[in-house]
């Protein structure tokens, strides 16, 4: 069978591109093969080694449905207004720790970002002040970031005693490894021209990182700042936890003493109050876009 | 005077400007031709010091411009202007601000990072912007301007920094013809109504002739022709060029490629 190819077999380069084009695509073919076999292997040797087997799963189910099954209230729809009072009896207990909650990641998303911003800068490869200086704050941003802030917060419990301040440390320092990675990334992918011109007119570093580089990546930082915000609501709100201040201490002597439907409720003050927050956020985020002198 | 004695520049085992010397007098309008790579941004950013040389000594009215060090170099900047192929303005920032951006090096740094810049800056940043007819532009976003008139903007800027010489990197390179002529007749008034010197580097030979009344040749970083342009015979032009018509120079004169071959290195980013 003769393919729509050979038509044009007598053109030597028709020729050379129609094998160079096949020795491309074997390569590609075996690149994907290799790929999918590796992902399949990877796979099955952690599914193993967690024990993550469906089994246990079906198994398990049942046990996970029990427990909402408890946590769940007894509502009925006559008595509806005196059951809701009974099931969020501490309701305003529980808001002002809702909003020390939100307080919380506010006060730690502020410093946090603040260091970011700062080391961001000296971070970046292309700006930065010192190759050692730059090697240096990259290394404190990645223990800043890769300790988890709950071990933060259980050293600073330690330190500072129990309370909201242990907590805003510990998601002040995380959060600024994390933004100010994402910062000098954003500064890494900008175009120096503007920094070289400043330079030619006798700008110092500070100078140049003010002018040249803050009005380009303005608009990123606001928009990684609120993200981070969103995500610190939600990791506040498990810092009591370990006594870091906050509506999860609540929680966790609610799971502990089995006060079972004190759990559901505050879960649903927690689900309500983060995704208002991300709905926030995300709006605010939204309206950024495009407007981007911001300094 | 500005004056240059044996300069020499590596990059790593590459030779970039080999053993140059020569002197440009106070008030001349100095063209700097030749192909790609041969030297010629180099040679500004040397004079800039944005670049350091790796031999020999450039100096300017007794100053011992390769030999300054920190502030003293950021001062030097100050008062030697660039002008860039591609405008090196902040798109971001409005035109008036980009203009004051040449007082950067006379303000302190706290007050700078508030854009705390006199009245009288302010004015003066204005009239500069008058006379390249970019007044009514003042509040516009930089980037928002058409090329021919961000060069304005940008020789608005080195305006500002009242130099005592202009350092014009193809200045023109990316431009039409008409805001190219706009812009070497801005650079060309300039020089003439105030004496600052100005040195341009260009791709086309037919500008050098038309606006400078000096051109030096470079080849592969030597100089290989110091003199006016009505001294440019057709051999010289071949040496320079490398090649035998004019039609490969104009070419030449079209392809931006000064910008990629020489990137600023990361690391040393403003000393």
């Amino acid at each position: 069978m003769s393919s729509p190819f050979d038509d044009h077999a007598g053109s030597g380069a028709w020729q050379a591109y129609c094998a160079e084009q096949r020795k491309a695509q074997t390569e590609k073919n075996r690149a994907w093969i290799l790929g999918g076999v590796a992902f399949l292997v990877l796979f099955l040797t952690s599914a193993y080694l967690s024990h993550f087997s469906p089994g246990r799963i079906i198994e398990g189910l049942p046990k996970v449905h029990e427990y909402i099954a408890k946590i769940l209230p007894e509502l009925g729809v006559t008595t509806i207004r005196e059951d809701m009072a009974y099931w969020f009896y501490a309701f305003p207990d529980w808001m002002v720790l809702l909003g020390e909650t939100i307080l919380m990641a506010y006060v730690a998303t502020l410093l946090g970002t603040l260091g970011a911003i700062v080391l961001g800068f000296v971070a970046a490869r292309n700006v930065g002040p010192n190759r050692w200086l730059t090697i240096l704050s990259r290394r404190f941003l990645e223990i800043a970031r890769t300790v988890p802030d709950l071990v933060y917060a259980l050293i600073f419990v330690f330190a500072f005693g129990l309370g909201p301040l242990a907590g805003i440390l510990a998601i002040a320092i995380h959060s600024m490894g994390a933004s100010g990675k994402l910062f000098s990334e954003a500064i890494e992918n900008i175009d120096l021209k503007p920094l070289d011109g400043l330079k030619a007119a006798g700008a110092n570093w500070v100078q140049g990182m003010r002018f040249a580089v803050f009005p380009l990546v303005a608009s990123s930082l606001v928009s990684y700042s609120l993200w981070r915000f969103e995500i610190n609501v939600r990791t506040a709100t498990v810092m009591g936890i370990v006594g870091a201040g906050g509506i999860g201490q609540e929680l966790i002597t609610a799971i502990r003493m089995l006060y079972y439907e004190d759990v559901s409720a505050l879960i649903l003050l927690i689900v309500i109050t983060v995704s208002l927050t991300d709905m926030l956020c995300e709006r605010i985020r939204h309206g950024f876009i495009g407007k981007e002198n911001l300094s | 005077m500005l004056r240059m004695e044996y300069v020499c520049k590596r990059y790593g085992k590459t030779q970039v400007i080999r053993n140059l010397s020569f002197e440009v007098a106070e008030g001349q309008m100095v063209g700097v031709i030749g192909r790609s790579g041969a030297g010629k941004s180099t040679l500004l950013r040397m004079v800039n010091r944005l670049t350091d040389v790796s031999e020999g000594r450039i100096d300017f009215a007794g100053e011992p411009v390769s030999e300054l060090k920190g502030n003293a170099v950021r001062q030097w900047r100050g008062k030697t202007a660039m002008i860039f192929q591609q405008f090196n303005l902040i798109p971001r920032l409005d035109v008036i601000t980009n203009v004051l951006m040449g007082r950067i090096a006379h303000h302190r740094t706290l007050p700078s990072m508030f854009k705390l810049f006199s009245h009288e800056e302010k004015a003066q940043a204005i009239q500069a912007l008058e006379q390249l007819d970019l007044a009514d532009k003042a509040l516009q976003r930089a980037g928002n301007l058409s090329g021919g008139q961000q060069q304005r903007v940008a020789i608005a800027r080195a305006m500002m920094q009242s130099p005592r010489i202009m350092l014009a990197d193809e200045p023109i390179a990316s431009l039409d013809p008409r805001s190219a002529a706009m812009v070497m007749d801005a650079l060309k008034e300039i020089n003439q109504s105030r004496g600052i010197t100005v040195m341009c580097n260009l791709h086309s030979l037919e500008t050098a002739r038309q606006y400078c009344n000096r051109v030096i040749g470079m080849l592969h970083g030597e100089m290989v022709f110091d003199g006016p342009p009505s001294q440019l015979d057709h051999d010289t032009i071949q040496r320079i060029y490398g090649v035998g018509d004019n039609e490969k120079a104009v070419n030449e004169a079209l392809t931006p490629d000064d910008l990629w071959s020489e990137k600023p290195t990361s690391a040393s980013a403003v000393a």
